[in-house]
């Protein structure tokens, strides 16, 4: 019994939830309901657990087929279509400069909404929805070396992982779409 | 608040009713300028501006209200020649025009507008200004039970007609109630033709109770014999008002003054229907609004080009699941059937597509009223005097297109005054006319529209023009020396290039035809000069109908398929590899006595081209950007598809050389290339096209 009830305890730490305790029963539900929790997705993309807040997701799919477009980005896979809408879909491993992925059956493509365009982030794998108290959240460290640290929003402790939150006013700023060495163009 | 619902619909109503204004006020300069008058387009005016009061009044916009008010005054002064129409009195209402096109801009944003005081006092100045002379002719022999019903503006109308010499009809004519309206209008028609209706009047000795008599005041320069005799087929009998034994005219059938029609403000409703001036068996009011427009915003109406874009990849996945069907055999008379059913839903499609394409359709009359006006100020501020001609102002094309062309056109009219059209002296050196000519025409070429820019001015002097060239440091000696005279004036689209050698007030900035090329480009136009030393100059712009949905041609090279524009497609040929020769490096082919430089489209976009040598032949297909052709070598041609085109999106957008993704069936996505990107960049790396051109022209 006592191992059941703290499972339960853990995963609703968790997800953020709160349990009424013994104490609300004497005393009634006193207790604040906290407002404001993050919900984010967090999803696996090479070996690291990242998050996008819920409010930037538009929708998740399965990998969907898609046109590639000259001149761009390595990370740019192409042009995907969804009911209509056409959108860029890339490459998230390798947007952040990690190895390549392959495609498995686990693999989504996360549609985000980015100034009011939608986008496909091709990741491994979802995971699920985690809400996360504001003070779990830390600015990106400073020290964090590498070519990713740019892209790193915040990092959040949830249930001793860490979720590395994206930003992705940088993620999916339009400069880098285009390939550096396309020339030709009239100066 | 700058953007409620309310104010998204006055503006643009606002605006209409402005340009209708400008519109008039311009028939009343050019009836001014011929020394005659036209109480219609002043009464137009007139209304114009009194709905817009009325709107402005609706909407709380202040200053407008406040304008239109003063305006009206003047206005309804004009109208009963109080206030004398001259040049100077036209100022005043254009610079009305261009003040309301500003408190309307100003009114949508939010912002506090320009101030108003000194164009109202010069308004009310206007109407201060010592009366004109006006027609105190008497009226001789008219009775006194006709001028007793009068208002006094159709009294300054009867005046006037006198005073012009023309005879006066009392016109009879008897009605069917039922008809009326349709009668009236039909008659009116036939009157304007001989002359002026001055007023209906109710008769009284009606012949039938279900019937209408009318007398109708007409000032005319033609016989009594010819007007009757031109109206017998109406049933009408045509009198003399004032008979010529100078007794006085008895009217027979002069209405009481009891029937005069209650007028408010010597305000005058819309055309005077005779609903206005009978209180018998006239049809109730009704408060319907008489307008059957809606409008729509054009974002609406790109939302249903694309569900019907959607409902186009619907029935092609039908298609193809009945091809399925009909494949494995099973029930094949349902197949067909099916197959049957589904042409005729791409044809219903294919006439919804058209009919939502042609409620983007907005006649190019709107651009060309905004180019009048401007020509009007700018020949002024330039002392020249100018006759602009617009033909072809019904012309459509696409609302985002006239949109676009505003700026392009209005460079190009300013280029026209300033450069092309000399000034008086010279012009009447040169044995032409005082008064410079500039044509605007517009007209439909298969599914295309031109639009001409032509100006009886200097024209283009090549000399000047490599000159300037030089000067700037555009091009060098070498270069201009091999140019042919065509592409010499070419020049004048580049960059950075004028003739002046100072910046005049109204051009000579060298931005000028540079904008122009980039604007037309930019909407898939090609714009052409042909020039003729003291002649004249014609710009001529040739533009696609519309840009929502496009034909385009469907190609496939290194096993990738695109579309591309077909309103930037000029031809397409098939080419074996001896066709080709090599200039420079560059591939080249020889197409109708030119050289056409040759840009692989799988090179440009580094396509992995596997097969490509394989190849026994090849596409060319020959697209212009503005003056530059190329040809793009593609592997082959799938075809032609109307294709609704959709954005990329802002990370994708500034990809060079592509323009949008379309869908074809079977939810493929497929990249439209953008054509103008390509020519500009090959134009880049071959060094100019011009060059190549010139030295292996013909």
């Amino acid at each position: 019994m006592a191992r059941d009830t703290d499972d339960l305890w853990q995963s609703f730490a968790r997800t953020g939830e709160q349990l009424a305790s013994e104490e609300d029963y004497e005393h009634g539900y006193s207790r604040e309901v906290r407002q404001d929790l993050r919900r984010c997705l967090a999803f696996h993309c090479g070996d690291e657990l990242y998050g996008l807040s819920i409010t930037e997701l538009a929708e998740i799919t399965k990998p969907l087929s898609t046109t590639p477009v000259p001149r761009t980005a390595e990370f740019v896979i192409g042009v995907g279509n969804i009911r209509g809408s056409v959108l860029p879909v890339i490459d998230l491993a390798r947007r952040l400069r990690l190895p390549p992925r392959p495609i498995t059956p686990a693999s989504r493509v996360l549609v985000v909404r980015h100034a009011g365009e939608l986008h496909g982030l091709v990741v491994d794998a979802v995971r699920d929805v985690v809400s996360i108290p504001p003070e779990a959240f830390e600015p990106p460290p400073g020290a964090l070396a590498g070519a990713r640290a740019g892209f790193i929003a915040a990092l959040a402790r949830h249930g001793g992982e860490i979720l590395i939150l994206l930003d992705l006013a940088v993620l999916l700023a339009p400069q880098d779409f285009v390939r550096a060495d396309v020339g030709g163009r009239r100066a | 608040m700058s953007t409620t619902r309310s104010n998204t619909e006055f503006v643009p109503e606002a605006q209409e009713v402005v340009e209708e204004f400008s519109r008039r006020l311009l028939e009343l300069e050019a009836a001014q300028r011929s020394g005659g008058e036209d109480p219609e387009a002043l009464n137009a005016a007139f209304r114009a501006i009194h709905s817009l009061k009325g709107l402005a009044g609706l909407f709380a916009a202040g200053p407008i209200a406040t304008l239109s008010h003063s305006l009206e005054n003047a206005l309804d002064g004009l109208r009963l020649g109080r206030v004398a129409l001259t040049p100077a009195t036209l100022d005043v209402l254009f610079e009305a025009v261009e003040t309301f096109a500003a408190l309307l801009a100003a009114f949508e944003h939010g912002d506090a507008g320009p101030e108003i005081e000194p164009l109202l006092a010069r308004v009310a100045g206007l109407l201060g200004a010592p009366e004109p002379e006006r027609a105190t002719t008497e009226l001789p022999g008219i009775d006194d039970s006709i001028l007793g019903v009068l208002t006094e503006y159709e009294e300054h109308r009867l005046r006037e007609n006198v005073r012009l010499g023309r005879s006066l009809f009392r016109v009879h004519a008897s009605f069917d109630l039922l008809a009326i309206d349709v009668g009236i209008e039909g008659l009116k028609g036939k009157l304007k033709e001989f002359g002026e209706v001055i007023t209906y009047l109710p008769s009284a000795d009606a012949s039938a109770e279900d019937r209408i008599d009318l007398d109708i005041l007409l000032g005319s320069n033609a016989e009594l014999a010819l007007v009757a005799e031109a109206l017998a087929a109406e049933g009408v009998s045509v009198h003399p008002l004032v008979r010529d034994t100078g007794t006085a005219p008895r009217p027979r059938t002069a209405a009481t003054p009891a029937s005069e029609p209650t007028r408010t403000g010597g305000v005058i409703v819309e055309a005077i229907e005779p609903g206005d001036e009978l209180d018998v068996g006239a049809p109730e009011v009704s408060l319907r609004s008489l307008s059957r427009t809606v409008r729509v915003d054009l974002a609406r109406l790109d939302h249903l080009m694309n569900l019907i874009g959607e409902l186009g990849i619907v029935h092609a996945t039908i298609g193809g699941s009945a091809e399925g069907l009909r494949r494995r055999g099973a029930a094949p008379d349902l197949a067909r059937q099916l197959s049957g059913e589904l042409r005729t839903m791409s044809r219903q499609i294919a006439l919804l597509q058209q009919a939502i394409l042609d409620v983007r359709m907005v006649p190019l009359g709107q651009v060309f009223d905004k180019l009048a006006r401007v020509v009007r100020k700018l020949g002024r501020d330039a002392g020249k005097e100018i006759r602009l001609n617009i033909t072809g102002e019904e012309t459509e094309l696409d609302k985002l297109i006239v949109e676009e062309l505003s700026d392009p056109l209005m460079h190009m009219i300013r280029n026209c005054i300033d450069h092309g059209i000399e000034s008086r002296s010279e012009r009447l050196a040169a044995g032409k006319a005082a008064a410079g000519r500039i044509d605007l025409r517009a007209f439909q070429r298969g599914s295309r529209v031109v639009i001409e820019v032509e100006d009886d001015g200097r024209g283009m002097d090549l000399r000047q023009i490599r000159d300037s060239a030089l000067r700037r440091g555009l091009l060098s000696e070498d270069d201009l020396r091999e140019m042919t005279p065509q592409q010499v004036i070419e020049l004048v689209f580049m960059p950075g290039f004028t003739t002046r050698a100072t910046p005049g007030a109204l051009s000579g900035r060298g931005v000028g035809m540079d904008v122009v090329k980039t604007n037309i480009s930019r909407l898939s136009g090609l714009i052409d000069v042909n020039t003729a030393v003291g002649r004249g100059t014609v710009f001529s712009i040739t533009l696609p109908v519309t840009l929502a949905i496009i034909q385009a041609l469907v190609v496939q090279t290194a096993g990738q398929t695109f579309c591309i524009p077909l309103n930037s497609v000029i031809e397409s040929l098939m080419v074996s590899p001896s066709d080709i020769r090599t200039v420079e490096g560059a591939e080249v082919i020889t197409l109708h006595g030119k050289t056409l430089p040759l840009c692989h489209l799988a090179r440009l976009f580094e396509l992995r081209t596997g097969t490509r040598a394989t190849l026994a032949r090849n596409y060319v297909i020959v697209v212009g950007l503005a003056q530059h052709r190329i040809g793009l070598v593609v592997d082959d041609l799938l075809g032609q598809h109307d294709v609704v085109i959709k954005s990329l999106g802002a990370a994708l957008r500034q990809v060079p050389g592509i323009a949008g993704a379309t869908e074809l069936g079977g939810g493929r996505t497929v990249l439209l290339i953008d054509v103008a990107a390509l020519v500009e960049e090959a134009v880049g790396r071959d060094g100019t096209l011009a060059s190549v051109e010139a030295s292996h022209g013909p």
